[in-house]
């Protein structure tokens, strides 16, 4: 318990990012590049119901600055390093992760791995496309959502066939029925 | 087994394979739901005899506060209330064809199978032969409808084998 107060752990932001780099995404890798960590934060605080940390509609959609400040002084203490663009905890920062985790409930953690399953291995533009669909208050002052929504049908069919989105969104981001939508999956997937 | 059924699932075995008969059997043995959702679902499109529906009996879910978040967008889907029905009934089974849906429930250990799950459990209780399985395999194949890969390949081998 020291430890974790020791390195500002009791912050939700700090913990947050501590925790989501000590979890496994869908292709069992933990490390996490700047642009998802925001976003799969972004994902479970909704997912949770729970603000916890500030975010701001900017060019990339939701992005909070109290994460990527956080994320740099994990890095200063020695519980993170970067490796290429990604991010991935220490021995150290894995020895607190395993403490942190005991300090919070099931459920938490559960959308959290959550956060992390549905997004992590999503490439840059279909996480973006993901999250201004799903969460449309964060396409204000977006330098990327009128380019990505030229090929909605694309990104739509994309997450859908990855398992990211179900047929009801999918056919509802492109004003159709589910049949229509389901339908027109088949020429090119069969 | 108690069964509960997306609406995917509902349109392939009724709509694309026409097993109306075949279930209403099957029902006999086996216990098959819908949610009021998936039945305005199927019926919204529908190009079947809407009284087909009938092969399965009518729930209605009590609504899982904890599930609700997963489905950001969608909490009044079909597949929601599928899920939200076998999370209360622990024995009743999910079908669901949709890949978001069967994911979902791995992640939340509900159990799940698909609409080719249920041809197969059709065939090793006595309900489907080897003509009625090559027929449905045809009618799949020929649909426009949407089955994934791994469903087409694990009906390929329910049918040969």
């Amino acid at each position: 318990m020291t430890e974790i107060l020791d390195y500002g752990l009791d912050s939700p932001a700090r913990a947050l990012l501590v925790l989501i780099l000590a979890i496994e995404d869908r292709t069992k890798q933990k490390t996490m590049n700047k642009l998802h960590f925001h976003k799969a934060i972004y994902y479970f605080e909704n997912l949770a119901q729970d603000q916890k940390v500030t975010f701001s509609n900017y060019k990339y959609g939701g992005v909070s600055f109290e994460l990527t400040e956080n994320m740099e002084t994990l890095e200063e203490s020695g519980l993170v390093t970067k490796v290429g663009t990604k991010y991935v905890l220490t021995l150290e920062g894995e020895k607190l992760a395993k403490e942190l985790i005991q300090e919070y409930d099931s459920e938490t953690l559960n959308k959290l791995k959550y956060a992390k399953y549905l997004l992590n291995d999503l490439n840059d533009k279909e996480l973006l496309f993901f999250m201004y669909m799903t969460f449309p208050e964060t396409q204000v002052n977006s330098i990327e959502f009128e380019n990505l929504v030229e090929n909605k049908e694309e990104w739509t069919r994309r997450l859908f066939l990855r398992n990211r989105i179900n047929a009801a969104t999918a056919s509802q981001w492109l004003g159709m029925n589910q049949r229509d939508f389901l339908n027109s999956l088949s020429a090119c997937d069969k | 087994m108690d069964y509960v059924f997306d609406t995917s699932a509902v349109i392939v075995l009724l709509e694309i394979c026409g097993l109306e008969k075949q279930l209403l059997a099957f029902s006999g043995k086996n216990a098959l739901y819908i949610p009021n959702k998936v039945r305005e679902e199927f019926l919204d499109g529908c190009k079947i005899d809407r009284e087909a529906i009938n092969a399965f009996s009518l729930v209605n879910p009590s609504l899982n506060k904890q599930l609700v978040s997963y489905f950001v967008q969608h909490s009044d889907s079909g597949e929601f209330w599928t899920i939200s029905h076998s999370c209360g009934n622990g024995n009743c089974i999910c079908v669901i064809d949709d890949g978001f849906g069967r994911d979902l429930c791995g992640f939340l250990g509900v159990k799940f199978t698909g609409s080719v799950g249920i041809i197969n459990e059709m065939k090793k209780q006595g309900y489907l032969s080897k003509e009625d399985l090559l027929e449905i395999r045809e009618k799949i194949r020929r649909s426009n409808f949407y089955l994934s890969k791994e469903l087409l390949v694990k009906l390929d081998e329910i049918c040969f084998s």
